[in-house]
């Protein structure tokens, strides 16, 4: 049984001119707080989501560094807009600018399973290019080069080489291993996104709302367990809302409504909005402070109606007339 | 075609989406023989046989008594309603409001939007029409204007425009605080406005001029039911310390998230943003009082940018959408 894979690309650079001593000291493990609190507090890049990668891995052989990086996160509505390979130097000496540098991009699957990494240390290169001027930069203690075309070449490279044979691979193991596609990222729920990062962020830490949620037991209201948000029948009778003598078709019909409570803190069964998922929460910490989120309707559907207007006959669509879903808003 | 001379326009304006759209519908179904209704607007729900888009005039019709030009952060529109003959009736009128990116990453905060009517020759705005919170990271902004442009049109005199203003979120101390840096000719004109009316002349559509009110789906923003216990936006201000969410998320450290509560009483329902499925369920509670009134619920959400690490340590910058109540409604 092979351990689950993941995407893990290898950036490598190589000072191409032999220098004699590297002019630069180690680079130290970046902190890229600062920078990202700018990016925040100023002038915001036109991308909906920027990611600061913690290197995985770093080995430096002589000239040769290489980086790993869990690209895992990949998923597949997600179009890269850019990306800077920032490398924060130590008391920065002379830049190697007169050096020509050399990127490699490599993909290698991760295996979570350590026999069958080592077993399968596959490694296929993607793409390379040498820097050119305009592609580096150096801002106050860092160096920053910027990837982004080799890497969006390397990422579409590797989606479009899943199934195909596996011709670019260098240092393939041998043959038992054979060529694993990667499996598809990490699946996120539909529903709210920052509920499923405040999850993973929690499992990362301590896993507190899952102990919370494992807590609860079901509320009980005289004796008999509150149903939680759902859908339940409700017919629509027109003749009994008096609109029976111009609604000519349907009389009546099954519309359904939403009924039940809100559990706080939400899951995502109840499909809640990023608003509804912290009302919830915050319902739970501090209960007198807002009230819970609402069973509502999250999906309807139209009806056609014949109705008489005006002596005549009319047929029209109306929408939110049925409710398909209920979720929690 | 009802015009008084042929036309020759001065600047020509591109022809926004939603008209295309119809144009294009209506021509697929008149090449095809379909049946299709003249006098009703499928794409915005109501009757009409006359569709118009009027461009924000403002620039031209700045009134000359006005010494100074308004601050940077205000933008006055004008619409030149007069080809509105008497025997139309108006069905819909809609301000789009598109903010160029321009108008306020300068502004560099989250800001709010109001638009006003203009009430004296000295431009002085008192009726709020809207408060609106500006979408990232840019986008159209549609404001129910069926109303005033109703009183406009019965006294054109009344027409004295409206007042765009720009405000940091939050709201309470804004005096000097908003510096555009590009020059404020620049930034009103990221602002662009325009207003899109239907209008239905009941000598073509006889049938559809008492088109019964079958719940008429309303965005209203306009004078709302002020009581207390009547479904509304709540402002709160919340820490993510109140969540134990500190210790990931790195910025903001708090932020107006709002809720909503309320009653959502059936004589109410039409100015409650509600749908007909909301409504239906309080008609038949009147009838029928174990069944539950519809809720009062977020109905317009705006994102926020928030900078926290992710479950492997990594930074992540990201827009979360629905993250801020603007508005409530029953549904």
């Amino acid at each position: 049984e092979p351990g689950k894979m993941l995407l893990v690309l290898l950036l490598q650079m190589a000072w191409e001119a032999a220098v004699s001593a590297l002019p630069l000291a180690l680079p130290s493990s970046p902190s890229p707080l600062a920078y990202m609190l700018r990016l925040y507090h100023g002038h915001q890049p036109r991308a909906h989501i920027v990611r600061s990668l913690q290197a995985q891995d770093v080995v430096m052989e002589g000239q040769h560094w290489t980086f790993a990086f869990d690209f895992s996160f990949l998923i597949q509505e997600e179009k890269l807009a850019g990306a800077e390979l920032r490398l924060q130097l130590e008391p920065l000496g002379e830049p190697p600018a007169e050096a020509p540098i050399l990127v490699e991009i490599f993909h290698q699957p991760r295996w979570e399973d350590e026999d069958q990494a080592s077993a399968c240390p596959e490694r296929r290169r993607l793409a390379s290019f040498v820097v050119t001027d305009s592609q580096v930069s150096f801002s106050s203690d860092s160096m920053v080069l910027r990837v982004t075309e080799a890497l969006a070449r390397g990422l579409e490279a590797l989606s479009g080489a899943e199934d195909a044979p596996s011709a670019g691979r260098t240092d393939a193991a041998g043959g038992e291993c054979g060529h694993r596609a990667p499996e598809p990222p990490r699946g996120r729920p539909a529903g709210s996104t920052l509920l499923w990062e405040a999850e993973s962020s929690w499992r990362a830490r301590e896993g507190r709302v899952s102990q919370e949620r494992a807590k609860r037991k079901p509320r009980r209201r005289n004796g008999l367990a509150i149903r939680q948000c759902r859908r339940v029948r409700f017919q629509v009778d027109f003749n009994l809302i008096g609109w029976g003598s111009w609604v000519i078709y349907p009389k009546q019909y099954e519309a359904f409504r939403c009924e039940g409570e809100c559990p706080n803190p939400m899951e995502e069964r109840f499909s809640p909005t990023n608003h509804a998922y912290i009302q919830s929460l915050l319902k739970f910490y501090q209960p007198h402070q807002v009230p819970s989120t609402c069973c509502a309707p999250v999906k309807t559907k139209a009806l056609s109606m014949l109705y008489l207007e005006n002596g005549k006959v009319l047929l029209d669509h109306h929408k939110d007339m049925i409710v398909e879903e209920c979720g929690c808003r | 075609m009802g015009l008084k001379k042929v036309p020759s326009p001065r600047i020509v304006q591109p022809v926004p989406f939603i008209l295309r759209k119809i144009f294009q519908e209506r021509q697929k179904a008149a090449a095809t023989g379909q049946y299709q209704k003249l006098c009703y607007v499928k794409e915005f729900g109501v009757p009409g046989n006359l569709i118009r888009l009027f461009q924000d005039q403002g620039d031209l019709f700045y009134p000359k008594e006005v010494d100074q030009a308004p601050p940077c952060t205000q933008k006055f529109l004008f619409f030149n309603l007069s080809v509105i003959t008497q025997d139309e009736q108006l069905m819909m009128a809609q301000l789009h409001l598109k903010l160029g990116l321009n108008a306020y990453s300068a502004l560099k905060q989250d800001l709010e939007l109001i638009v006003s009517l203009v009430r004296g020759p000295n431009c002085q705005s008192d009726q709020k029409l809207l408060l609106s919170y500006l979408p990232w990271p840019q986008g159209v902004l549609h404001v129910d204007l069926l109303d005033v442009v109703k009183k406009w049109n019965s006294n054109p005199q009344s027409n004295l425009g409206l007042m765009v203003e720009l405000l940091p979120k939050g709201g309470s101390d804004f005096t000097g605080t908003i510096r555009p840096q590009d020059n404020c000719d620049n930034w009103r004109q990221s602002i662009q406005a325009s207003l899109m009316m239907v209008t239905l002349t009941p000598k073509e559509c006889p049938r559809f001029s008492h088109f019964p009110q079958f719940h008429r789906k309303r965005r209203a923003i306009l004078p709302k039911p002020t009581s207390e216990n009547f479904c509304r936006r709540h402002q709160l201000v919340i820490s993510f310390k109140e969540l134990g969410w500190q210790q990931w998320i790195i910025a903001p450290k708090e932020f107006r998230t709002n809720y909503c509560k309320g009653d959502c009483p059936l004589s109410l329902m039409s100015l409650f943003n509600s749908s007909n499925y909301a409504f239906l369920q309080t008609i038949m509670n009147s009838r029928t009082p174990e069944i539950p009134k519809a809720t009062c619920i977020p109905t317009k959400l705006s994102p926020m940018s928030m900078l926290y690490y992710d479950g492997d340590g990594n930074i992540i910058l990201r827009h979360h959408k629905s993250m801020v109540v603007d508005e409530c409604g029953c549904g």
